[in-house]
């Protein structure tokens, strides 16, 4: 006999007296009512986005192809959270919320904002086989999704207006939520995703998602986006309180540290990255780095490291992504140039993603000249690019304000006059362009640029990604925002998005309630924005 | 060849022997023991020892009790069954005196306070485990699997001056065997002074704030005003670790402080009895 048949033949005897062995099925499963179920639309490959708490219906009806009779069979739609299947305060085991019985879907959203899935299980009534299928449900409210716009009030004090994702400006949130606005003009805001906090719905630790407002008079909130709930001050997010007139400069997380800056110097906590929420309080200065809104990630790698201006050491600084801090010098220029600069103000901070390359721009306080620095990160090092004496007749050398394009052109936008302008940083000499705009009504002056954008560096988080070239401007009380698409770093068209309010706008900030605080590559996008702008 | 594909049959018939179900026999020993169980305890490393100390129960508390859950195997039965448990004698050894610390002239700076340790004598440290007042807790009930009994610790005013040790273990009667010998023997070490605390030795305490010494223990209290003991240090473990951070910064700000305070006086730093400087902060 062949030797390759009688070795295939042994092992097909094996095999089959194997499966034979001692094995009856006597199982009296319906096999004769399972059918064919097939859902065909509306459940995977969608997300839905529902406002909760205004009555919203969200309404699903997918498209089920089956050979049984519909009689046959039952449904059930049940919505999850992150939270389903682990303990609550009592130690009983959150269970999955029924929200259907109908082989359609319309739920009234009553549910915390936040992110969930729908499953949808069709069964069959004889046999009990199921088929089950999933969608994402992101559930926001008006404050949890869209632009914040920090402004100062026509009184000179600090409050914030909300543009929501569905087109409408809630005015004064501040003032409207705790009684009065913050004392003293803006300094900051910002977006810090995934702040640790003891939620006073459960008494219990957790995360969210908060705007951080600081002014110049050091005062701080922090408001959770949700709702607007204040759920911190200047005081209340130290255990031992703040002392007495020190400056809160920055409230914001990287990739393992969520970091206070203040003018006695740095404090750090974890992140959700890193372990449980904790009360998001912090406790002892750790670090002499004071910092100042003047921050700005290092994406060239996703761990968190940062780029940073120290307003007491007066210090251009970069960090690691373990808060290893150290000047930004090159065989030309040491440190010198970088620490001790005590004639010298920060202006603006910026960083494009095209090469990875920051930049600061400094003002000398005696005689006016401007600086513009350059500078890379990494992994465990930075260099200084370039240090460039900016032109005294440049825009760049005169301008008010300041944003960097992050995505399409290697651009610093600049507003000289009440005009606004871009400083080409492929070119040799910095020149610089007129940026002109479409839609902007006639009188008002330009008074402030930003580049604001969802989407990032990596391709997460594609559904509902812009990134818009973000102009304010002022006509006497009242200011104008106008949001433009671009092409290649040049707004084009007419705004995509436009609102006014009342006030002298100060800042803008998007906030994406999707975005989890545990995705480390979005977690970098979400926080990209510089807050100087 | 045909070796190779002869070993494969075999291989495959054996195979398929093992395939086959056999009916297991059915459960008949009459024995039955005992076991503690530790997971009352499972915070320490030592899950089998645990501590207690008469400072933090009040001053007119001359009694308490440690309850001990002990656990069976084997049959249940209908009927109570009694549980039979014994002291063991611990071999203690004296430590070595450390140095007395002298002054330039040779007279003692301080003193160094030598605390005995001594195993527990029944009746007068502790309640005996036959004693006819507790005995009804040494039965496992009818249909029950489990039960807790009392160790209730006596306050003796030796106390004051010495550590003693109750070492005791589960003993063979007519009813159980003795279990697993890793769960068949517990300890409770207790005083009516600053005791270490079971849970120090676990998780952040130990590595945090370093090896126990009472002084150390008595700095935490009078700068906190909280016990240090071992429902306090569980709740500090479950809660809010940024607030386990802060508060370890916070006691060594206040250990230099008070450091820097003692030696302005012409005091030495902070130290245990045997010499050892109270130390707080990240053991490595």
């Amino acid at each position: 006999m062949n030797i390759k048949r009688s070795l295939a033949l042994s092992v097909m005897v094996v095999a089959g007296l194997s499966m034979t062995a001692c094995f009856s099925d006597d199982s009296t499963l319906g096999v004769d009512k399972i059918g064919t179920i097939e859902v065909v639309t509306g459940m995977e490959d969608t997300t839905y986005v529902a406002t909760a708490f205004i009555g919203d219906v969200l309404e699903i009806k997918p498209e089920v192809v089956t050979s049984l009779d519909e009689s046959e069979l039952s449904y059930e739609w049940t919505l999850l959270s992150d939270k389903t299947g682990t303990l609550d305060e009592n130690g009983d085991t959150i269970q999955p919320q029924v929200i259907g019985n109908s082989k359609y879907l319309a739920y009234t959203v009553e549910t915390p904002a936040g992110q969930y899935q729908i499953r949808y299980a069709i069964t069959v009534k004889d046999s009990g086989y199921s088929l089950i299928t999933a969608t994402d449900l992101s559930v926001v409210t008006e404050f949890s999704q869209g632009f914040y716009i920090l402004k100062e009030t026509t009184d000179g004090n600090t409050d914030m207006d909300m543009y929501s994702a569905s087109g409408n400006l809630s005015q004064n949130i501040i003032s409207n939520t705790t009684g009065a606005a913050l004392s003293g003009k803006p300094y900051s805001i910002t977006p810090n995703y995934g702040q640790f906090y003891i939620n006073p719905d459960n008494d219990q630790m957790d995360a969210t998602n908060t705007m951080v407002v600081i002014t110049e008079n050091k005062q701080m909130g922090v408001y959770r986006t949700t709702d607007m709930l204040q759920i911190f001050d200047q005081n209340s997010i130290l255990f031992d309180g703040a002392a007495e007139g020190v400056q809160p400069y920055l409230l914001n997380r990287t990739g393992w540290y969520s970091q206070y800056f203040t003018s006695e110097g740095m404090r750090y906590g974890m992140t959700a990255s890193m372990g449980s929420p904790t009360s998001g309080k912090y406790g002892f200065v750790s670090d002499v780095v004071h910092g100042s809104k003047f921050f700005i990630c290092d994406y060239i790698n996703s761990l968190g490291g940062f780029f940073i201006w120290d307003e007491i050491n007066k210090d251009i600084l970069w960090s690691n992504y373990n808060m290893y801090f150290e000047p930004i010098v090159n065989s030309e220029y040491g440190e010198e140039y970088s620490k001790g600069l005590t004639d010298w103000e920060c202006l603006s901070i910026g960083y494009s993603a095209m090469d990875y390359v920051a930049n600061f721009i400094l003002n000398n306080t005696k005689t006016g000249a401007r600086r513009l620095y350059l500078a890379s990160g990494g992994m465990m090092a930075s260099s200084l690019n370039a240090l460039v004496e900016l032109d005294p007749a440049s825009h760049m050398a005169k301008a008010t304000a300041y944003s960097t394009n992050f995505y399409q052109a290697k651009y610093i936008y600049c507003v000289d006059g009440g005009k606004l302008y871009a400083c080409n940083l492929n070119s040799d000499t910095y020149a610089e362009i007129d940026v002109n705009l479409s839609g902007v009504g006639s009188g008002e002056e330009i008074t402030y640029v930003s580049n604001q954008f969802f989407q990032s560096p990596w391709g997460e988080y594609s559904v509902n990604a812009f990134d818009y070239l973000v102009v304010g401007t002022q006509k006497g009380s009242e200011y104008h925002i106008y949001m433009y698409e671009m092409v290649g770093g040049i707004p084009s068209g007419d705004p995509v998005i436009k609102f006014s309010g009342e006030g002298k706008v100060a800042g803008v900030r998007y906030i994406n309630q999707g975005y989890s605080e545990n995705d480390l590559g979005m977690m970098i996008s979400a926080n990209m924005y510089t807050v100087v702008d | 060849m045909r070796r190779v594909i002869n070993t494969m049959i075999l291989g495959g018939v054996l195979l398929a022997a093992t395939a086959c179900e056999k009916d297991l026999e059915l459960y008949s020993s009459e024995d039955c023991w005992l076991n503690f169980s530790y997971s009352e305890n499972k915070g320490s490393l030592e899950p089998s020892e645990s501590s207690y100390s008469f400072v933090y129960a009040g001053s007119d508390v001359t009694i308490d009790t440690v309850w001990v859950e002990i656990t069976t195997m084997g049959f249940v039965y209908d009927t109570p069954r009694a549980i039979s448990v014994e002291q063991v004698q611990v071999d203690i050894v004296k430590p070595e005196l450390p140095a007395m610390p002298q002054d330039s002239t040779g007279a003692p700076v301080e003193e160094i306070v030598v605390v005995d340790t001594i195993n527990a004598i029944p009746g007068k440290h502790y309640v005996p485990f036959d004693d006819a007042s507790i005995a009804k807790y040494f039965q496992i009930p009818a249909g029950a699997v489990s039960q807790k009994v009392p160790v209730v610790l006596k306050r003796d005013a030796s106390l004051d001056t010495c550590v003693a040790i109750l070492k005791f273990r589960i003993k063979e009667n007519e009813f159980f065997k003795v279990g697993y010998e890793d769960y068949s023997t517990r300890q409770i070490t207790f005083t009516d002074m600053l005791a270490k605390p079971s849970q120090w030795e676990y998780g952040y305490m130990i590595y945090n704030y370093g090896e126990y010494g009472p002084v150390k223990h008595q700095f935490l209290i009078d700068q906190t005003g909280e016990p240090w003991d071992d429902e306090y240090i569980v709740a500090l473990h479950d809660g809010d670790s940024a607030y386990l951070e802060y508060l370890m910064a916070k006691m060594q700000n206040q250990l230099n402080a008070l450091n820097a305070e003692r030696v302005a006086q012409g005091l030495d730093v902070l130290k245990e009895a045997d010499g050892t400087e109270v130390y707080i902060g990240m053991v490595y």
